[in-house]
């Protein structure tokens, strides 16, 4: 069993492994940074640490965040190296899934590595992010 | 016993020592008949042995156990330094390091002995011991004057003088105990008129196993001998008369050793000077990481005392405003204070220098003389430890890119002995470090050809200034020695200074004169982590520029720019064409046309920019943030920082736009 954080984008369900997560935010204002990958919005001021927001539906190519109530950003520490703000529709719940239920669904040549697993009636996403922090075509 | 929290202590004390190893062995080289630096050497080496010793480090102990054995003869005037032994003692503090790294690293000193080193060590006391077999008469019944006189006194009363030699035991651990308790011993049945080492140094129990003494007493010898080795722990006692005939040659002597004398009170004065030294400095040592809290919690405070100021104005009210004035001053009293605290100063990195470039010397066959200045300048701790390694390879480059051979210098009309000078100022807010020689100068038209070579620029291109191309030193992989040395051509190129000093918010320079010298020029902010920047508005963004790279601000008029070679915009400010740009095409917004501009000129060194701006805000001090590891690749912004509304603004990195 594993813990998830269940949320949208658009009409779809996604989950982020609950480790990474350090905490949810309202939407603040951001300043955006020259430059930068376009999926990268801008930066906020979480308590006075600057903190890069990724719009995670441009990377994934699901279009681009919508600015609602219920917009939230995932604060996302990786590996204590750095912090992230991930931009998300809306968030509801931690969810247990277990590991059989699972199912890889991309092909290994694929950019994002997509699996899917079903929790009660619906199908959810689970997010690979490592493959949304680091550009590996980029990189190359 | 954990030992972990005393192992950060362990090698910080212990990088300090092997510093203070270093200095003080090439000082000795100079003076090689310095007492007081052959004392500050042993204890160095002492107080390493003593730290490893209590960490459970057997092999540094050893060590420098071996390296006190020599040094204690030296300093008891058995042994004089010679070229031999100073190489051998190099090498062991170069050992030493090593087993400190592997410390650092891996938490264990290693497996290497270092037996050679060691036995070494042991050869140059058994050489001495030879020596000192044949003239071991001769030598250990020198007394000063004022000893043969108590000594001409004791005889003449019907004392007897003897000179009693004690051996303690080689496992005895608490030697100056012993050897206060032979002291007391002594005492009872006499006078103890001199002893060798001095009484001081028993008592830090600076001595080998054993040590002399010259006694008056009436009692014979088996008496105090025996007195003696009911004392725990003596392994032997050798108990000699001071034959009185041998002091008539002493007497002729004695002018000379007023002479001696007199230079020996000047050595204790410095000995004392030294001391005193030691004493005056009272310091703590703190880990920076608790230093960057204070300093952190120090930026909040300036953040939200500009958020404070904002609302001062809305009130209007004259108690309100003098209270927010007087935070401003505690606000900036305790920001200077913090920022003092983390001041190091610069010796820190310039002190590993005489030493490597004694060894770069002898490595290039090249003669020249390093003259260091400014060791005391203050820097910022976190810059200081990124400096050693691009200065390093500054002062490697000009040994050897820059130092011709004697020979070549002396065809060339110079002094044999080049000259490189290091220095460090503060210049205003910056820290300005130069490392200067009197070379041979980068060859340009070389520099040209070689970038030719390489594709950098092309064969006709000739609207390059001297400027541009001394700029291509600093592209990546670019080597004008023909012959590799493995000190240069290892493909560290002086982009790498570069890149350093400028994740470091300085900039590099460089004047050269073909026959005369090259000198490049770091330029450091003092700090990393406040500065004051000038903040501009661009469309509807605004952006923090830093004010130690800004020139002046100029308002130009739409016809005042030129176009050249088809796409440049340039325009002049008195007699001089300086380039210019819009800040809102580089960052990507709409740009419109204007009748008036305002142009911030940035300036990097002699070079000027121009650069469009819409809006200026004034200046400020401002609190540097990173954007953190995930937007390290982004080159235009330098960091970010908070404005007291608590918004995010960036602040650009002038270098991007002097490029």
């Amino acid at each position: 069993m594993e813990q998830y954080l269940l949320f949208k984008l658009g009409d779809e369900y996604f989950g982020i492994i609950i480790e990474l997560i350090e905490n949810i935010e309202r939407l603040t204002p951001f300043t955006r940074v020259p430059k930068a990958a376009s999926y990268i919005k801008g930066v906020m001021n979480l308590r006075g640490e600057i903190i890069p927001v990724i719009d995670i539906k441009e990377r994934l190519d699901l279009g681009s965040y919508l600015k609602t109530e219920d917009t939230r950003v995932l604060i996302i520490n990786w590996k204590n190296d750095f912090k992230v703000g991930f931009l998300v529709d809306e968030v509801f719940d931690v969810i247990n899934i277990s590991k059989d239920s699972i199912e890889q669904v991309s092909k290994d040549k694929d950019e994002f590595k997509w699996t899917i697993a079903k929790y009660n009636h619906i199908l959810v996403n689970l997010l690979n992010v490592e493959d949304i922090l680091f550009d590996k075509i980029q990189e190359v | 016993m954990d030992m972990n929290q005393y192992l950060g202590m362990f090698i910080e004390e212990t990088k300090d020592h092997i510093q203070s190893l270093n200095d003080n062995l090439l000082k000795l080289e100079d003076t090689p008949n310095d007492n007081a630096i052959v004392n500050e050497v042993f204890r160095s080496a002492h107080t390493i042995k003593g730290m490893a010793g209590s960490m459970g480090f057997t092999k540094i102990q050893r060590l420098t156990h071996a390296m006190e054995n020599v040094l204690s003869a030296v300093r008891e005037g058995k042994l004089s330094i010679n070229s031999d032994i100073m190489d051998v003692l190099f090498k062991c503090i170069d050992a030493i390091d090593t087993y400190l790294t592997a410390i650092i690293a891996t938490g264990s000193e290693g497996s290497e002995e270092n037996t050679e080193l060691i036995s070494n060590l042991e050869d140059i006391l058994n050489v001495e011991r030879n020596v000192q077999a044949f003239s071991q008469n001769e030598t250990t019944d020198e007394f000063d004057e004022y000893v043969s006189k108590v000594i001409d006194r004791a005889y003449s009363q019907g004392y007897n003088v003897y000179k009693i030699k004690v051996i303690l035991d080689s496992g005895c651990l608490l030697k100056a105990a012993r050897a206060y308790l032979v002291f007391r011993t002594l005492e009872e049945y006499g006078e103890i008129i001199k002893s060798v080492p001095p009484v001081q140094d028993i008592e830090d129990e600076k001595f080998d196993y054993d040590f002399t003494l010259i006694v008056i007493s009436r009692e014979n010898i088996n008496t105090i001998k025996n007195k003696i080795l009911r004392i725990s722990e003596i392994r032997e006692v050798e108990i000699n008369y001071i034959d009185r005939s041998k002091k008539e040659s002493q007497r002729e002597n004695i002018y000379e050793s007023e002479a001696k004398k007199e230079v020996e009170v000047e050595k204790t004065k410095e000995i004392e000077k030294v001391a005193s030294q030691h004493k005056t400095s009272k310091t703590v040592r703190v880990d920076i990481e608790r230093l960057d809290v204070l300093m952190n919690l120090v930026s909040e405070l300036i953040i939200i005392k500009s958020r404070i100021e904002g609302f001062t104005k809305q009130y209007n009210n004259r108690q309100y405003e003098e209270s927010i004035e007087y935070l401003e001053r505690i606000t900036n009293s305790l920001h200077e204070a913090v920022m003092k605290v983390r001041m190091v100063p610069i010796e820190r990195v310039f002190s590993r220098f005489p030493r490597m470039m004694r060894d770069l010397s002898r490595e290039l066959n090249k003669e020249f003389e390093l003259i260091v200045s400014g060791e005391d300048t203050e820097v910022d701790r976190t810059i200081v430890d990124e400096l050693g390694d691009p200065l390093i390879h500054l002062l490697r480059n000009s040994a050897d890119h820059g130092i011709e051979t004697p020979e070549e210098r002396v065809a060339a009309g110079k002094p044999k002995i080049g000259m490189i000078r290091i220095s460090a100022f503060h210049d205003g807010n910056n820290v300005v470090i130069e490392v200067e020689d009197d070379g041979k100068g980068i060859d340009l038209d070389k520099v040209r050809r070689k970038a030719i070579e390489k594709g950098l620029i092309k064969e006709g291109q000739i609207d390059l200034t001297d400027q541009d191309i001394i700029d291509l030193l600093f592209l990546p992989s670019f080597s004008t020695k023909e012959v590799v040395t493995n000190l240069s051509g290892r493909g560290v190129g002086l982009d790498v200074v570069k890149t350093k000093i400028e994740q470091l918010g300085g900039v590099v320079d460089v004047v050269t004169q073909k026959g005369k010298g090259t000198k490049f020029s770091i330029r450091l902010p003092l700090t990393l982590a406040i500065i004051q920047a000038l903040l501009i508005g661009v469309e509807n963004e605004v952006y923090a520029i830093p004010l130690a790279s800004i020139k002046e601000i100029v308002e130009i008029k739409k016809e005042d720019i030129v176009h050249v070679q088809g796409k440049k915009e340039v325009f002049m400010l008195r007699n001089q064409v300086i380039p210019i740009k819009k800040l809102s095409t580089i960052l990507e917004l709409d740009d419109k046309e204007k009748e008036k501009y305002t142009v911030v000129i940035l300036k990097r060194g002699e070079r000027l920019n121009g650069l469009i701006v819409d809006k200026l805000f004034g200046q400020q001090d401002i609190v540097i943030k990173s954007l953190g590891k995930y937007m390290e690749n982004v080159k235009i912004v330098s960091g970010a920082t908070i404005l007291g509304d608590g918004s995010v603004v960036m602040i650009l990195d002038p270098n991007y736009f002097n490029a």
